[in-house]
């Protein structure tokens, strides 16, 4: 589902389709305006059994669907569904589109339930912004679009890598000038 | 090459007419090598025709290699390995071994593991199930046999207890359906039995959403079948294959270099390339592409559609 990219960890995101023959399909999201052009075409939204939103307050897609429910928060969200998963059957397939954290989040939420990687498809959806995780304080910082930044947590400069933790749902930065102390890489944009 | 063991029939406990139950310890009082649940043991069986080199599961093995107990089925039609044990295998006799291999081990991440058992299928399954129960990991153990033999399969699954192994006497005593939708995320099949029973198992469980990597099978040489001859191309023989025969007992018996480990169709070792008949896929290593390409045969399982078959040996 998920090829390699030359970095190994940095992971690459298939447009998704739904499993056919399942007893049950689940999806997720943190984008309130879920994109159909992410999906592939013949997915449609009104297929999966239910749709789990993080309502960002605009329009929620698909507009009217009966498995519709909508959540606060991204926490909100995944505390729900751990619950619920303790509870599912054989034959659930669950899919999370958004956000790089979100989906990493959910992943692991399904993984601790028993999925396999066969029984659960991610996604991500929106703009090239990565979260970035500070190899020295550990905050996560999010929306970045360059390949340099400060920190959130302790205001280092954060040189952003291709490695990606499942874990956190981040990539990770370090320090920028720790090779060669005040002489800093140039800035580019992140793809 | 593979390390053989001596073994020593310790005990010798017949079930029913056609199960015999045998505790072997070392021969030299070494300890016997510690095993993982689903493992098997290649006894070494002196036939009269020739050698046989069958493979059983290990049920049960002593804990600090004080024995290993194994569980062989005679059927009435056969001439060969199982007979020999059932028949000319007494306390006390001695018998050489492969050192015990796994190709049915327990996933480590199952929340819980489903066995479907036909027969003496029953065997592997033991293994994985005690080890769960010993663990006080979540299990459910469905046994298939005729009516004849409810008792002593009712027997052997007595340990798990009732509510979570039970034994139905006929095939369609058990809905699979109605089984595999109320099985919790996470849950790992493991199946072992006729061939029929196994893609049963298989088809209406992945038709219900179930990854194939989440059914894991294993299937014992035997089976039989149609009598076939097979042609060796490279060294021009001819052998025939008995209906009670494996392909591979039949090139071993002839003095083919074949190499073998499972002798149940998983590992993959005996892989040998066909150039001419159909063959009839009965083991769990080849893709569904491959088996349909018709190019390559495990011999340890698989036979033949037709009479003949030739082979790149
Ligand atoms: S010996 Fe293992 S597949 Fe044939």
């Amino acid at each position: 589902m998920i090829p390699s990219s030359p970095v190994k960890s940095r992971p690459v995101y298939l447009p998704f389709g739904i499993s056919p023959n399942v007893q049950f399909s689940l999806i997720l999201t943190d984008k309130p305006t879920l994109d159909p052009s992410c999906l592939r075409s013949e997915t449609d939204p009104d297929t999966f059994d239910e749709v789990w939103v993080v309502h960002g307050g605009s329009t929620i897609l698909p507009q009217q669907h009966n498995g519709l429910r909508s959540f606060r928060s991204v926490s909100q969200l995944t505390e729900t569904l751990a619950g619920r998963l303790a509870h599912e059957q054989m034959g659930l397939r669950l899919y999370a589109a958004g956000s790089e954290d979100f989906i990493w989040k959910t992943a692991r939420i399904a993984e601790q339930a028993g999925l396999s990687r066969d029984e659960y498809s991610l996604f991500k959806l929106g703009p090239l912004t990565r979260t970035v995780m500070c190899a020295h304080c550990h905050t996560l910082t999010r929306n970045i679009s360059m390949t340099l930044i400060t920190c959130d947590g302790c205001g280092a400069t954060l040189e952003v890598r291709d490695h990606f933790s499942r874990l956190h749902g981040a990539y990770l930065g370090v320090q920028a000038d720790a090779e060669t102390p005040g002489i800093l890489p140039t800035v580019e944009a992140l793809t | 090459m593979m390390d053989t063991l001596a073994l020593r029939v310790a005990e010798r406990d017949l079930l029913s007419p056609t199960l015999l139950r045998l505790r072997l310890t070392s021969a030299n009082a070494n300890k016997l090598p510690s095993v993982t649940p689903g493992s098997h043991l290649v006894l070494d069986l002196p036939v009269k025709d020739g050698a046989r080199r069958n493979a059983y599961s290990i049920t049960q093995a002593g804990k600090g290699g004080t024995f290993y107990e194994i569980i062989v089925r005679h059927s009435p039609t056969s001439r060969g390995g199982s007979a020999f044990v059932h028949k000319e295998l007494t306390v006390d006799s001695i018998l050489n071994a492969s050192c015990p291999s796994n190709f049915l081990a327990l996933e480590s991440t199952a929340k819980k593991i489903l066995l479907i058992g036909g027969g003496v299928g029953v065997t592997p399954l033991l293994a994985l199930a005690r080890a769960r129960m010993e663990r006080g990991e979540t299990l459910e153990f469905h046994q298939f046999c005729t009516p004849e033999e409810k008792p002593v399969f009712e027997s052997l699954l007595a340990p798990f207890g009732q509510g979570v192994a039970c034994v139905h006497a006929g095939r369609n005593a058990l809905d699979f359906q109605t089984l595999f939708r109320r099985q919790p995320l996470g849950t790992y099949i493991y199946t072992c039995g006729p061939n029929a029973m196994m893609e049963r198992v298989l088809t209406e469980a992945t038709a219900m959403g179930w990854p194939e990597r989440r059914i894991h099978q294993e299937s014992f040489g035997a089976g039989g079948g149609n009598p076939f001859t097979v042609t060796l191309a490279r060294t021009g023989g001819t052998i025939p294959v008995a209906e009670d025969q494996t392909l591979l007992d039949a090139l071993e018996s002839a003095d083919v270099p074949i190499t073998s480990l499972c002798r149940g169709g998983a590992c993959g070792m005996c892989r040998t390339p066909v150039l001419a008949g159909t063959p009839e896929h009965r083991d769990h290593f080849l893709s569904a592409d491959e088996k349909a390409s018709g190019r390559w045969i495990m011999p340890c399982v698989s036979r033949a559609h037709g009479a003949c078959l030739t082979l790149d040996l």
